[in-house]
C-alpha cells in the first residue's frame, strides 16, 4: 500500500537525484540505440549474439534478479521486523541455488531463444498447444511483475514529493514506461543488457559503500550493531527473534512458509531470468557467469541485511514507520543520515534505475515469448521470416509496455510486493513443474505440461482472489466485501504442489511420448551439441 | 527451421546442427554416459535437497521452534541469526563442491562424448552422401 509520509529528502538531494537519474537514462538510451541490432536477426535481438564475458553476464544476471523490491522493500522489512525480514533476504539468495544446480546448464544445452523451444524438443508431438499455454503463463507473470515495478516507481516518487497529484503520478508512470519500451523494443537484448550491467554495478557499489559506512559507525563490531538495533526498535530482544511479523498464529506462520516456498522456487522460474540464462556463449561461460551472479546476489543480500539493521540502529523504528508504514523509506533515510545529500541521491537514483532495468528485462522476455512462441510457432507455424518475427517482437514490447502502464495507473494504490509475490507463486506453480518434469522425468507428456501450466496458473490466481488480499481485511482491495475462504495471503503452499500433482496426473493418464525423444533430449541436456 | 540458420553468431544451435536421433541414442548406450548420467543426477538431487531443503527447514524451525532459535550464542547473536549466516556459508560450500564435481567428473566425460557425437555426425553425413551417390546400387543389394 502506498502511504503518504512526509518527503524523505531535502531539496538538494532531490535535484542531485534528478540530475544523476537523467544522466544515467540518457547514457543508457544512447547506448541502447547504438548497440541496437542493425540487421533483422532474431538471434541478435533475443540474445545479443552471445558475445559477453562471464563477469558481464554475471552482472546482468544479478541485475535481472535483484529488483527494487529487494533493495527497498526487504531492507525496510528488516528495519521494521528484524529477524523475519532477514529470512526474506536469505530466501532470495537461496533461490539462485536452484538456478545454478538444476536449471541453468540443461536449459542452456537444450534451449534456443525461449523456454518454449526447449519444451518443443522435449514434447514435439504437441508443441503448439504447449507453447500457447507457456506464452499465456509468461504473459501473466511478466505483466504482474511489470505492474509491480511501475507501481513501485509511484511509491518511490512518494518518498520525494509526498503524495503525488494525479498528474505527477501519470507523468511518472508514462515516462518510466516509455523509457522501458525504448530499451526493449529498439535496443533488444543488447540494450537491456547494458542497462542491467550499469544497474548491477551501481547496486553493488551503492549497497557496499552504505554497508561499510554502517559497520564503520559501529566500530566494525556486529554485536554493537545488533544491540543498537534491538534497543532502538522499540521491541527490545524480540526484534532479533522470529515471529515479529508472522508469529501471531499458526495461519500466519504457514503464510510465511508459503511465501518463502514461492520465493525459493519461483524466482528461479521467472521468464526474464531464464531468458538471461540462454545468452552466454557456451556452457562453460554460463557456469562461470552463474557463479559470479551467485556471489554478487549473496553480497547484495548480506549488505541489504546490514543496511536494514543499520537503519533501525541509527534512526529507530518509529522514524522509519512514520515515513512509510511498509518501511520502503528505510534505506533512503539511512543514506541521508550517513552520507548526506550525495549518498541519498546515489541510492534513490539506484532505486529508479533498478525499476527501469527490471521492467526492461520483463518487457523483453514477454515480447520474445509472444513473438517467438505465439506468433512464430503457433500462429505462423514456423513459417514466419526473421524480419516479420522481429517486427512482431518490437510491436509486442510496445503493447506490453503500454498495457503495463495502463494497469499500473489503474491500480497505483496496490501493494507492489503483493503483486510481485503473486508473480513468484505463478512462476513456481506453473512454469517450474513443467520445466523440472521435462528436464528430469522420462514419463512426462504434453498433456501433463498443459495441465500443470494451466492448472498452476488458475490455482494460484483463484486462491489469491479468494484470499484476504482481495477481500475481508482492512488492507485488501475490497475491504467491505467478504468472500475470502482461503486464509493465506500467499497461495504457494497449495498451488505449487497442485502444479506438480497436475503435471503428474496429466502425464500418467496420457499415452507416453516416444522413448527416443526423451533419450535424445537427455543426451542433449548433459552433453549439449556446441 | 532453416530460417534461423544465420541467426546466431555463436556456435550452431541444437536445431540446425540436426544430427539424427540415432547418433545420440548410440551415445546414450555408452557406459561412460550412463555412469555420468547417474552420478550427475545424484549430485544434483543431493545438492538441491541440502540447499533448498536446509533453508526451508530453517524457516520452519524459526516459525515453530522459536525457543531453540532464540538461544543466545554470544551477546545478541542467537542460534537463529547464526544459522541464517550459516546458510550463506552452506551455499558457498555447495557452489564449491558443484564446481569441483563439474570439473573432475562431468567435463572430461562430456568432452569425450561430444567428440563421439561429432564423429557420428560426420560419419553419418558421409554415409548419407555415399548412399545418395550409390542409391541405385543400394536398391540392387537390398533386393538381392
Amino acid at each position: 500500500m502506498v502511504t503518504f509520509g512526509a518527503s524523505v529528502v531535502d531539496r538538494l538531494s532531490l535535484q542531485l537525484t534528478l540530475v544523476l537519474f537523467l544522466s544515467v537514462v540518457v547514457v543508457t538510451l544512447f547506448t541502447a540505440l547504438l548497440t541496437a541490432p542493425q540487421r533483422d536477426e532474431i538471434g541478435e535481438f533475443y540474445l545479443g549474439n552471445r558475445v559477453m564475458s562471464p563477469l558481464r553476464n554475471g552482472l546482468a544476471m544479478c541485475g535481472d534478479y535483484v529488483s527494487a523490491a529487494t533493495l527497498l522493500g526487504s531492507t525496510g522489512l528488516v528495519a521494521l521486523t528484524g529477524y523475519d525480514g532477514l529470512l526474506y533476504l536469505c530466501g532470495t539468495a537461496v533461490a539462485w541455488m536452484m538456478v545454478l544446480l538444476l536449471i541453468a546448464e540443461p536449459l542452456r544445452n537444450t534451449g534456443k531463444f525461449t523456454l518454449g523451444d526447449t519444451l518443443a524438443i522435449r514434447l514435439s508431438r504437441m508443441q503448439r498447444p504447449v507453447r500457447l499455454a507457456l506464452a499465456l503463463c509468461t504473459l501473466a507473470i511478466t505483466t504482474l511483475y511489470l505492474v509491480a515495478q511501475l507501481v513501485g516507481s509511484v511509491a518511490l516518487l512518494t518518498q520525494f514529493t509526498g503524495e503525488p497529484s494525479t498528474a505527477t503520478r501519470t507523468l511518472c508512470v508514462i515516462v518510466i514506461g516509455t523509457v522501458v519500451i525504448v530499451y526493449a523494443a529498439i535496443g533488444g537484448m543488447p540494450g537491456a543488457t547494458f542497462i542491467q550491467v550499469v544497474k548491477a554495478v551501481m547496486l553493488i557499489c551503492g549497497v557496499t559503500v552504505a554497508g561499510v559506512m554502517v559497520l564503520h559507525r559501529f566500530d566494525w563490531n556486529f554485536e554493537n550493531l545488533l544491540a543498537a538495533a534491538a534497543d532502538n526498535s522499540g521491541q527490545g530482544a524480540r526484534f532479533l527473534e522470529p515471529g515479529l511479523r508472522y508469529g501471531a498464529s499458526v495461519t500466519s506462520k504457514l503464510d510465511f512458509f508459503s511465501l518463502q516456498l514461492a520465493i525459493v522456487l519461483g524466482l528461479a522460474a521467472l521468464p526474464h531470468v531464464m531468458m538471461r540464462l540462454l545468452a552466454p556463449k557456451s556452457v562453460d561461460v554460463l557456469r562461470t557467469s552463474v557463479v559470479w551472479a551467485m556471489g554478487l546476489v549473496s553480497l547484495v543480500c548480506l549488505a541489504a541485511g546490514i543496511l536494514g539493521l543499520g537503519a533501525t540502529a541509527v534512526l529507530g523504528s518509529d522514524t522509519i514507520a512514520d515515513n512509510d508504514r511498509t518501511g520502503n523509506a528505510a534505506v533512503l533515510l539511512l543514506a541521508h543520515e550517513l552520507g548526506g545529500a550525495v549518498l541519498t541521491a546515489l541510492l534513490s537514483c539506484l532505486a529508479f534505475v533498478t525499476l527501469l532495468a527490471v521492467a526492461a528485462g520483463l518487457t523483453l522476455a514477454a515480447a520474445s515469448s509472444l513473438a517467438h512462441d505465439l506468433y512464430g510457432e503457433v500462429i505462423r507455424k514456423g513459417r514466419a521470416t526473421q524480419t516479420e518475427e522481429l517486427a512482431v517482437a518490437r510491436l509486442a514490447a510496445a503493447v506490453i509496455g503500454v498495457l503495463g502502464m495502463l494497469l499500473a495507473l489503474v491500480s497505483w494504490g496496490a501493494n507492489s510486493a503483493t503483486l510481485a509475490f503473486l508473480a513468484f507463486a505463478i512462476a513456481a506453480s506453473a512454469i517450474l513443474p513443467t520445466l523440472v518434469y521435462s528436464l528430469f522425468w522420462r514419463r512426462f507428456t504434453a498433456q501433463g505440461a498443459l495441465l500443470s501450466l494451466g492448472g498452476g496458473l488458475l490455482t494460484s490466481v483463484l486462491l489469491v482472489v479468494f484470499s484476504p488480499v482481495v477481500s475481508s481485511a482492512p488492507a485488501s482491495l475490497y475491504p467491505d466485501a467478504d468472500f475470502a475462504w482461503f486464509p493465506l495471503q500467499n497461495p504457494g503452499i497449495v498451488s505449487i504442489p497442485a502444479g506438480f500433482l497436475l503435471g503428474w496426473l496429466g502425464s500418467v493418464l496420457s499415452p507416453p511420448e516416444a522413448k527416443e525423444t526423451y533419450e535424445d533430449f537427455e543426451v542433449r541436456t548433459l552433453v549439449g551439441v556446441d | 527451421m532453416s530460417r534461423h540458420s544465420m541467426g546466431l553468431g555463436g556456435p550452431p544451435s541444437p536445431y540446425e546442427a540436426g544430427p539424427e536421433p540415432a547418433d545420440r541414442s548410440s551415445v546414450s548406450r555408452q557406459p561412460a554416459y550412463q555412469s555420468l548420467r547417474r552420478s550427475h543426477r545424484r549430485f544434483g538431487v543431493r545438492a538441491t535437497a541440502v540447499a533448498v531443503g536446509g533453508f526451508l527447514l530453517y524457516v520452519l524451525l524459526s516459525s515453530f521452534a522459536p525457543a531453540l532459535m532464540n538461544t543466545s550464542v554470544s551477546g545478541h547473536l542467537t542460534i537463529g541469526l547464526a544459522l541464517g549466516l550459516g546458510q550463506f556459508v552452506l551455499m558457498s560450500v555447495i557452489v564449491w563442491r558443484y564446481l569441483v564435481h563439474m570439473r573432475t567428473r562431468v567435463t572430461p566425460v562430456v568432452r569425450g562424448l561430444r567428440g563421439l557425437v561429432r564423429h557420428h555426425e560426420t560419419t553419418g553425413r558421409e554415409r548419407a552422401a555415399f548412399e545418395a551417390r550409390t542409391a541405385p546400387r543400394d536398391e540392387e543389394f537390398r533386393s538381392w
